[in-house]
């Protein structure tokens, strides 16, 4: 548990973890979006020497990017292997009684490989350089033109910030409930089906009872603060657009434009 | 049941940026039998010093010897469940940990999973829940409509069933009432009386005098004393440097003794201290 990397910040000190957070979330959005443009393999060398640039600026170490992707190596597996399978197109490379393998299908899995690389790296590193409430910031911030027609901004943004900032608490609260659950003789790791059962049991119900009384204990807290919603906040923190984030927003848009024109070209 | 610790270090989260050095060189000696108070300061390593004992954490360095056990950084003992129900740990606030519909099923719960039959565990289960002082009535109810208080003691006695021989406590008495703290600390003091290993991470000094024979005080992850209780309250001076407070009537004695008085200052019940200043008045 102790070992999750996706989605924490990292305290280091770099150039990505000072620029505006609106400016990450937006180029964020702006590359995953031209991930998926198909800009051939030259396209994606492109994004790929850009993103290695992105992880030296920000002092990640590698150990901590190939972390973060662990988790998700199986997911990646099995849609390669999927993928690799039933696109069949082009010419007939292999033969293996009924699985037949496709050049196109091959070309096909790589993309995809490179894509959900991509993606995993550059939600990581925006997770690791940006502080959870910076995040929630940024996308209060950009959420606000839609307050216009309505839409609960600072309630989502509040929201997300609770969310957030209770991860690492049920996270530890999850590892004392099993350290406890463990000292009364329940074997986590191991065991048959039913036993494995009754020790996500012996975890769950105890997290969630206290989960709830966080909860409780939350809103009586905000309620005898008088929270409300709906009052004008003004806020400690200001975000400030800098002319590092300006030239940084450049650089992503000739990124981007390049795969789109790439995609078009090719 | 000795309890050795040899050279013990250990980090959490080594080699991130959030690594932190709990345990220092950590050289103990725990006697079977005895009642040990584990006291220190927030984040001196109380809590990872006892998670040792039932090997929930695992040294980084050095190894922990449990009878016959050995818990080192690399191996995890084969006999990790014998382990575990040898050195039953109590966390701090411990209802927790509840979660079955019944009190009697939630008892139960440790004592089936270390393979005592059922009816057997029942039994158990009756008596450690006279132990800590509720009446059978209980065993139905569901554990969710007691009181803080009543939670604990149940929660308490779902280890006590285990049997341990050694039993480890994180602040037991931490927001109960003092009469509720006495009967708890009386209740230990009962178990350690048929032999049993006991070890009890407190804050209150006063408790320290009253109930246990020896003290180890942990800074900065450290093991910096482990003597007896008589002997650890003479040294005033290092206490105060650790801002722990004396027993009140430690304290009292030694005030009485800068004025004219000569009172044994390891005097530990009210009773005797009369007595005591009665003969010199």
């Amino acid at each position: 548990m102790n070992n999750m990397m996706l989605g924490k910040y990292l305290p280091i000190n770099s150039f990505i973890h000072k620029l505006d957070p609106r400016l990450k979330i937006g180029s964020l959005l702006l590359l995953l979006i031209s991930v998926f443009f198909d800009a051939g393999f030259i396209g994606y060398g492109i994004l790929g020497i850009f993103v290695i640039v992105l992880i030296v600026l920000s002092k990640m170490k590698l150990v901590q990017i190939l972390k973060s992707i662990k988790p998700m190596l199986f997911m990646m597996i099995f849609l390669m292997f999927f993928n690799l399978l039933f696109i069949q197109k082009g010419t007939l490379l292999f033969a293996l009684g009924f699985l037949k393998v496709y050049d196109q299908a091959l070309i096909q899995t790589a993309y995809i490989f490179i894509r959900l690389i991509l993606i995993i790296i550059m939600t990581t590193i925006l997770t690791a350089t940006t502080k959870p409430l910076d995040l929630t910031l940024g996308i209060e911030h950009l959420l606000s033109p839609f307050k216009k027609i309505g839409f609960p901004t600072h309630e989502v943004a509040m929201m997300i910030s609770i969310a957030l900032r209770f991860i690492p608490t049920l996270l530890e609260e999850t590892q004392r409930i099993m350290k406890a659950q463990a000292s009364r003789g329940v074997d986590f790791s191991e065991g048959k089906l039913k036993e494995k059962i009754m020790s996500i049991v012996s975890l769950i119900i105890p997290l969630f009872i206290s989960a709830f009384q966080r909860a409780e204990d939350l809103a009586n807290a905000m309620e005898s603060r008088n929270y409300n919603p709906e009052a004008k906040r003004t806020r400690y923190k200001q975000l400030v657009w800098k002319l590092s984030d300006t030239v940084s927003f450049v650089f992503v848009l000739i990124i981007c434009g390049t795969m789109v024109v790439l995609s078009f070209v090719l | 049941m000795s309890i050795t610790f040899k050279e013990v270090e250990h980090i959490y989260s080594q080699n991130t940026p959030f690594s932190y050095h709990a345990l220092k060189g950590v050289n103990l000696n725990i006697k079977s039998g005895s009642m040990t108070a584990l006291i220190g300061h927030t984040g001196s390593g109380k809590s990872t010093l006892i998670q040792h004992i039932n090997a929930l954490l695992l040294p980084t360095s050095g190894e922990v010897q449990i009878d016959d056990i050995l818990i080192t950084a690399t191996d995890k003992p084969e006999t990790l469940k014998s382990l575990r129900k040898k050195a039953g740990l109590v966390f701090q606030f411990p209802e927790y940990q509840l979660f079955e519909e019944t009190i009697l099923k939630d008892i139960i719960f440790g004592p089936k999973n270390f393979g005592v039959e059922e009816e057997k565990a029942i039994q158990i289960a009756k008596e450690s829940l006279k132990l800590v002082g509720m009446d059978e009535s209980y065993l139905d109810k569901s554990p969710f409509d007691l009181s803080g208080g009543q939670k604990r003691r149940v929660a308490i006695a779902g280890i006590l069933a285990m049997n341990p021989d050694i039993l480890i406590l994180d602040e037991p008495t931490a927001g109960l009432d003092p009469q509720g703290a006495k009967e708890m600390l009386t209740l230990f003091k009962k178990i350690n009386q048929t032999g049993k290993t006991i070890i009890i991470v407190s804050h209150d000094m006063n408790q320290v005098l009253e109930y246990c024979d020896e003290v180890i005080v942990m800074n900065k992850g450290k093991v910096e004393r482990h003597e007896s209780v008589d002997d650890i309250f003479k040294e005033t001076e290092y206490l105060s440097s650790l801002s722990i407070d004396l027993p009140t009537i430690t304290s009292f004695i030694l005030q009485l003794n800068q004025n004219g008085f000569h009172i044994d200052s390891s005097i530990k019940n009210i009773d005797e201290l009369i007595e005591v200043i009665g003969g010199q008045l």
